[in-house]
């Protein structure tokens, strides 16, 4: 009688399409987008502290975005960045009408980074008042918690799939008297963990070092964080009732081709679990070749940062 | 993960809380539009025919086949020969035929009239040798034999071992000549000693001819099994005036059901084949009426609205075929009877034990092991009983790949069990008692390497329910049922251990609800024309809710879900009282039935009250056609876990709806009928997740649930259905509808999840020979509504990527289709029967795409298909 369950168990096993793993970077991707700081504070003189729309905005902080993308295909290629501010939508991701143009941006692969102030546009610059104005105002939450105004990042390296979107929200609010004590930073990584498969712990390799892979040996990797990384902050749960809650801090892992992982995600262990023996994914060369490695960290609000390390692999098993 | 594990967990507790509905009386008000034959009609006296003289001078014999009536108290109210062998011999049986008395036949439970074939066998009565040679025909002339004895015996059906009443016994070479009586017992006497043939003969059955030794001067005694000759019951067809019943009834009989192909033999589930009704999700039991969510149809046991009605995963139902009677399907437009619902109602009928001697019933097969067994407990006292396990977990691992890079399955686990006792009272009251339950778990299959892997996904479901009814008749104008049941249902989760980060802490949950219920139902026939029925239904839940879990609900986040811890421990109290009055009018060929319904929900610190006019009728347009109507309101209470302070809104009201609808019946033979019916139901009220939002007053207002949906579902449904009988029975059943939703004021309407513009379903059931039966189900259906995706931008918050969506419901997936096959075969021996069947689902191997996937930048996409062609063997074996 209960054949059917049985066999659809297997059947899905046996019948799931087979798609390429996030983690395998394989042609043009973005990979991060970073805003430092992530959030920044204005000065708001406002007639009614509950509308926005009756504040004056000025002394926006500047914020430093950066985009991290490549392109194993054309490793060469430098890439042109079109960058836009709107509204955050909850319908879509990309920007459409109302938006704001930043200049274009270009260099070599693999991170750009320019200064918002700095690619405002002549007059665009006293226009960001308005953006946040709007944003403010189309947001059910009129603002609580922080003014969300979505960058959108085009990439080109001339890849055959053409350009690339991604998009990021920058988080704008009111500068406080008593200073913004919720204000959200980036986290740090301050390097990677690489522990053995019997889980001898082979030492940290921060920035510039290469990791050393043996064809079909497995590798543990726990990326470490600079001490702060994880925050704890005020907001509202779901009975409305405002709660400190500390920050869950994910790990998104990719390579380029010739090295696997068994988890392209993983959370940061949460305050008390214990560390796993054999860290948070396990890479594995499946050839001999050189590549790179990126592991990068999402705070949950905003907040992202990554570690980027070339890895060769050797003969072995 | 863990709120959705909550979420599914908490929903138990919805269905749970609404779960006290029930009694166990006879549901609602009486009638049906297609009327089901639940008991055949039992020869109580037999009546001797008088043997024509001369046909008997001439030693011919003859079988008159004849057409009778019986009328719904059991008399014969009419003989019409339909193969007659001379006018003497039609006569002579006629005139016997008219004396019979049958205990009456019951349709839907109820006595009513029916027609059935007989065969009035006339047999030569051989002489003892000495009378013969005598040349007397009297018995009682002949001399008797010093050393005569005496045969006695019973006649019983060969595999049922159910008592043959009217069969014909005689002795070859001898001419004493009996007949069985009810109980399907005879006495030859006086019989000459020796090793003695007997022919026994009944129609419907082949002839036996048992040797009987006899001893001198001694009894013997003899069992004769007989054996059917032709497929099937008997036909039956039902006379009389067209009862009365909520219009939109459909009511089907468990042989009806039992072997519709792909339905696992299992009656509930092939309830699914009747119009109103859409395709389940994938491995999901759920029933969807008319589109609308499974939660807005009540489920009923004997009256006693249950909490669930399938085991996990796409499990059997968790009572089994032998243990019901009828099955009643309200796909809308149901009777004041009935409430809490926002649009339909399942009510599964049990049945009590037999009377007549020990039956039983045992299965095994791959994955389960099931046991029946019916009797008389002595006196007016009747049990019936069955037990079910399932060992799919101990099974599956032999059946998964054993290869390097291992195999994980979660499979159901499940085991379930009934208890019935009815008894007889001498006043002529009724009570039935009937306890029943069932447990659900989850287990983990793994095989290869990996087998030290840590993972626990421990789920479960576990009911336990007892209820009863105590009918009594003041008299024969005024009845009263009145049916207490009281359960407990636990549901839980334990996923500690599942992985890292937000499942590597705890997450656990329980929630046990303690119920109890009560109805009273008083009937009471005033006039001829009018019936008036009033009743209340009263449900009392305790739920015990225990939960420790990592929410990602908080409300200020940006990229992944920000994590809250949250433990829950809260007893929450769930009142629902409700009292109905219906009354019945019959003006010559219209028939009224208005009724009202009143509730009362009581939460903690929320008291809601909805009154629910109803009304329907029917006008007979001839005694083959009729038309009817109905309207009505009704309403449902939000969930448990929607009113829960710490998950959702305290203050929700009751979801609401109004029903109309509309339609025709023809029946165009005894067995041909067709319906067709119009309906359209208007909801509003309907309970939405809404987004945290910051008022005028600088306040944050975070509702999270809020009565701001309006839905509509609309549609026509059409049955041709030829019921069954004995060689054919099987209906084609179409849907057009539409259902669609606005969950936030101001949206266009959009798709609901669960709307299937067209279904279609033809089921064709054949028994060609005794013992065989083939059967066949075809079924289409529109595909599952989706959402289209256009494009898509890599979102640097969460490293993942977010579609660019269009609306839900601008999308479909394909349509799906399947042909099931069935065929089985039934060994009958004396004392038992085996049926061994091969039930083929998906004979043609179609693909129908179950799920669509996406890759994880929305550039490419594929299907998951469902089940491919799927053969199950399996035997049962009844006694």
């Amino acid at each position: 009688m209960k054949w059917s369950a049985i066999a659809a168990v297997i059947g899905l096993a046996g019948c799931t399409p087979s798609f390429q793993s996030a983690s395998q970077v394989t042609d043009l991707r973005i990979l991060a987008m970073q805003a430092e700081p992530p959030e920044s504070l204005f000065d708001a003189q406002c007639s009614d502290l509950h509308d926005l729309a009756t504040c004056t905005v000025s002394n926006i902080d500047d914020m430093h975005l950066s985009v991290l993308f490549v392109d194993p295909v054309h490793p060469h290629q430098s890439g042109a960045i079109s960058p836009t501010l709107c509204p955050t939508s909850t319908t879509s991701p990309i920007c459409g009408a109302g938006s704001l143009a930043l200049e274009a941006q270009s260099g070599p692969q693999d991170t750009i980074g320019f200064s918002l102030e700095g690619a405002l546009l002549g007059s665009d610059l006293q226009k960001l008042p308005a953006l946040i104005y709007a944003s403010a105002e189309s947001s059910a939450l009129k603002g609580f918690g922080g003014i969300d105004v979505e960058f959108q990042a085009a990439v080109d390296t001339g890849d055959a799939n053409g350009i690339q979107l991604g998009h990021k929200t920058l988080i704008f609010n009111p500068r406080l008297p008593a200073g913004n004590p919720n204000r959200n930073h980036n986290p740090s990584v301050a390097g990677m963990k690489v522990i053995a498969a019997n889980g001898t712990d082979l030492g940290v390799l921060t920035p510039g070092q290469t990791l050393q892979l043996t064809v079909g040996a497995e590798v543990g990797l726990r990326p470490v964080l600079t001490p702060g990384s994880i925050e704890t902050y005020q907001t509202i749960d779901l009975t409305g009732q405002s709660v400190a809650v500390t920050e869950n801090l994910v790990w998104d892992f990719y390579s380029t081709t010739g090295a696997d992982f068994d988890n392209g995600t993983a959370s940061e262990p949460l305050v008390g679990v214990a560390d796993p023996v054999l860290g948070l994914t396990r890479m594995t060369a499946t050839k001999i070749r050189s590549g790179t490695l990126w592991a990068v960290v999402h705070d949950g609000r905003g907040g992202t940062s990554w570690i980027e390390l070339p890895w060769i692999s050797g003969g072995g098993l | 993960m863990p709120a959705i594990l909550l979420a599914s967990l908490l929903s138990a507790l919805v269905s749970l809380a609404a779960a006290v509905d029930g009694v166990r009386e006879a549901p609602p008000p009486p009638v049906v539009k297609a009327p089901q034959l639940t008991r055949l009609p039992e020869l109580l006296e037999f009546h001797a025919a008088i043997y024509p003289p001369d046909a008997l001078a001439q030693g011919i014999a003859a079988d008159i086949t004849c057409s009778i009536d019986i009328d719904a108290i059991g008399a014969v109210a009419q003989v019409v020969v339909d193969h007659g062998v001379s006018a003497e011999f039609d006569a002579a049986a006629v005139a016997a035929i008219r004396q019979f008395k049958f205990s009456p036949a019951e349709f839907d439970g109820k006595p009513a009239a029916v027609r059935i074939q007989y065969v009035y066998h006339f047999v030569i009565q051989q002489k003892p040798a000495q009378a013969a040679d005598a040349g007397d025909d009297s018995p009682a002339a002949a001399p008797l034999d010093p050393e005569a004895g005496t045969i006695e015996g019973e006649i019983r059906e060969a595999g049922t071992r159910k008592p043959l009443a009217g069969a014909d016994i005689s002795i070859e070479g001898a001419r004493q000549q009996a007949s069985s009586d009810t109980s399907g017992h005879f006495t030859l006497s006086p019989v000459s000693p020796g090793t003695l043939r007997l022919s026994v003969s009944l129609g419907g059955f082949s002839e036996a001819t048992p040797r009987v030794k006899l001893p001198a001067k001694e009894t013997a005694k003899v069992v004769v099994y007989l054996r059917r000759s032709q497929p099937g019951e008997l036909s039956a067809t039902v006379k009389g005036e067209r009862p009365t019943e909520a219009p939109t009834r459909r009511s089907l009989s468990q042989a009806e059901l039992e072997n519709v192909p792909g339905s696992f033999n299992d009656p509930i589930r092939a309830v699914q084949n009747l119009p109103g009704l859409a395709r389940p999700p994938f491995l999901s039991g759920a029933l969807i009426v008319r589109g609308s969510s499974p939660a807005d149809t009540g489920i009923y046991i004997d009256g006693d609205k249950v909490p669930l009605i399938f085991h996990f995963l796409g499990g059997p139902s968790i009572l089994p075929d032998s243990m019901l009677e009828r099955i009643d399907f309200y796909p809308g437009g149901t009777g004041a009877y009935y409430g809490r619902n926002l649009t339909g109602s399942l009510d599964v009928a049990t049945r009590g034990g037999e009377g007549n001697g020990f039956h039983g019933e045992a299965s095994v097969d791959l994955t389960q092991s099931a046991l029946f067994i019916e009797g008389p407990l002595g006196g007016s006292t009747r049990v019936s009983a069955a037990v079910r396990r399932s060992y799919i977990d101990a099974l599956l691992p032999l059946l998964l790949p054993n290869n390097s890079s291992g195999s994980t399955s979660v499979v159901p686990v499940y085991y379930d069990y009934q208890i019935r006792v009815d008894h007889k009272f001498e006043n002529g009251d009724t009570l039935d008692i009937f306890g029943f339950g069932s447990d659900d778990k989850l287990a983990l299959v793994q095989t290869g390497p990996k087998l030290a892997q840590v993972l626990s996904v421990d789920t479960h479901i576990g009911l336990n329910r007892l209820h009863g009814t105590w009918k009594h008749s003041f008299s024969s104008d005024l009845q009263l049922s009145v049916s207490p049941s009281i359960g407990e249902t636990t549901t839980s989760f334990d996923t500690s251990g599942t992985g890292q980060g937000a499942l590597g802490a705890s997450q656990s949950g329980a929630v046990q609800d303690l119920s109890g219920g009560l109805r009273a139902d008083l009937r009471w026939q005033a006039a001829s024309h009018f019936q008036l029925r009033s009743g209340v239904d009263i449900l009392l839940d305790r739920a015990v809710i225990t939960a420790d879990f990592t929410s990602t609900k908080s409300i200020v986040s940006v990229g992944s879900p920000q994590v809250e811890t949250i433990h829950l421990r809260a007893v929450e109290p769930f009142q629902q009282w409700g009292e109905y009055i219906e009354g019945s009018l019959k003006l010559g060929a219209l028939e009224i039935v208005p009724g009202t319904r009143i509730d009362q929900l009581h939460a903690r610190g929320n008291t809601q009250l909805s009154a629910d006019p109803r009304l329907w009728v029917r006008y007979a347009l001839s005694s083959a056609d009729s038309l009817k109507a109905y309207i009505g309101l009704y309403h449902q209470a939000p969930t448990p876990n929607q009113l829960l302070p710490q998950l959702g809104n305290p203050n929700l009201s009751l979801e609401s709806a109004g029903q109309v609808g509309f339609g025709y019946e023809r029946r165009f033979s005894d067995v041909w009928n067709a319906s067709i019916e119009f309906f359209y139901n208007r909801q509003w009220n309907l309970v939405e997740p809404v987004k945290a939002q910051t008022l005028s007053t600088g306040q944050v207002q975070n509702k999270l649930f809020d009565n701001i949906g309006i839905g509509r579902a609309y549609g026509m449904e059409l049955l041709v259905r030829r019921e069954i009988t004995a060689s054919l029975y099987g209906w084609l059943s179409y849907t057009f509808s539409r259902s669609q939703v606005i969950e936030t004021p101001g949206d266009p309407w959009t798709a609901f999840t669960y709307d299937q513009p067209h279904i279609l379903t033809l089921v064709v059931g054949w028994r060609p020979s005794v013992g065989w039966e083939l059967s066949s189900r075809f079924r289409y259906t529109s595909g599952d509504p989706s959402t289209p995706v256009t494009a898509s931008s890599f979102n640097g918050d969460s490293g993942s990527y977010t579609p660019q969506k269009g609306n839900f419901g601008d999308a479909r997936s394909p349509a799906f289709w399947q042909l099931d096959a069935r065929a089985q075969y039934t060994w009958t021996w004396d004392l038992f029967r085996l049926t061994l069947y091969l039930d083929v689902q998906n004979v043609t191997n179609h693909k129908n795409e179950e799920f669509h996937v996406w890759d994880y930048r929305y550039r490419q996409s594929g299907s998951i298909s469902g089940i491919p062609i799927l053969p199950t063997l399996g035997l049962t074996g009844k006694w």
